[in-house]
């Protein structure tokens, strides 16, 4: 498992193979999707809670991709190989995290941040105020010691929800490869 | 895990040093379980210790291991329903149950829970 930067890809679905530029694609190390997203035959993992995802994703997998699904719905492909049980998030435990009752990006962020890496990047995001918003800046607040990358394909206004998380960057794809590049530079 | 012959399960080591038919039979059992897994093409670990209960295996292939429990009938086996998976991401155990549902030409005829 590299730990140099671990990418997600979010519920969005604004990023798509069409308009996914090879320079972003080269610096995927490590890249975990949320469910079926367009991108997840280049993902190295896919997280799923929907159990018709579920059963799609694994006719339609690409070889490299493991199928990471809670655990009673691996339960019906435990014979079957690329596809794994989710971990036990024993840091989210506290929080009353219920790998069935969340989106597949935050499941997929939860990964992740379970699998650690000391920067997490975020790609196609959806925020959305009631509970997806509140649930990213909880995980974000459990792991300060990650720096987490919120990228957006083309430069925006800031977002200022994040104002008071001290361990988030927002960036767009340009400012996101710059830091790539420092950061392996580094290593 | 495979049962062990109905006549030899649940006996003690000491036992066993006692009752060299018992022996007999349990190495002929085993025998016969290794021939069995040898007509998989992934090779299959059999746990060396041994267990009053029966013979633990480890598969490397889903579909071999599917192919092999629902065929224990016909080679004379019976398996406790239970099952244990390796997780790649956290190398921790995972214990299932299952239960055999359908015909052994179909390929969701066991139910793991």
């Amino acid at each position: 498992m590299s730990n140099k930067i671990i990418s997600i890809v979010g519920d969005l679905g604004e990023l798509t193979p069409q308009n996914l530029s090879a320079n972003l694609s080269a610096r995927f190390d490590t890249l975990i999707v949320a469910g079926q997203h367009a991108l997840h035959k280049q993902a190295d993992y896919s997280c799923v809670n929907n159990a018709e995802q579920l059963d799609k994703l694994m006719r339609e997998r690409a070889e490299k991709t493991t199928i990471i699904a809670p655990r009673n719905q691996y339960a019906k492909y435990v014979f079957y190989n690329k596809i794994e049980c989710l971990p036990l998030f024993e840091d989210l435990d506290p929080y009353n995290f219920d790998p069935l009752d969340c989106s597949q990006q935050i499941l997929a962020l939860a990964t992740a941040c379970w699998i650690g890496s000391p920067v997490v990047a975020l790609f196609d995001f959806m925020l959305e105020p009631k509970k997806e918003t509140p649930a990213l800046k909880a995980i974000l607040k459990i792991y300060p010691n990650t720096v987490f990358l919120f990228v957006r394909l083309k430069k925006g206004n800031k977002i200022t929800v994040f104002n008071d998380v001290t361990n988030l960057k927002q960036m767009d794809e340009t400012e996101f490869s710059a830091f790539y590049n420092q950061h392996i530079k580094k290593k | 895990m495979i049962e062990w012959p109905a006549t030899c399960r649940n006996r003690s080591e000491r036992t066993l040093k006692a009752r060299p038919d018992l022996v007999h039979k349990i190495n002929e059992f085993t025998a016969r379980v290794i021939d069995i897994c040898k007509k998989y093409k992934k090779p299959i670990q059999i746990d060396q210790n041994y267990n009053m209960i029966g013979i633990k295996t480890w598969w490397a292939d889903g579909e071999e291991l599917y192919h092999f429990l629902m065929t224990q009938d016909e080679n004379n086996l019976q398996v406790i329903p239970e099952l244990g998976v390796i997780n790649s991401l956290s190398e921790r155990l995972v214990m299932f149950k299952f239960q055999v549902i359908g015909p052994k030409d179909k390929k969701d005829s066991i139910l793991v829970y």
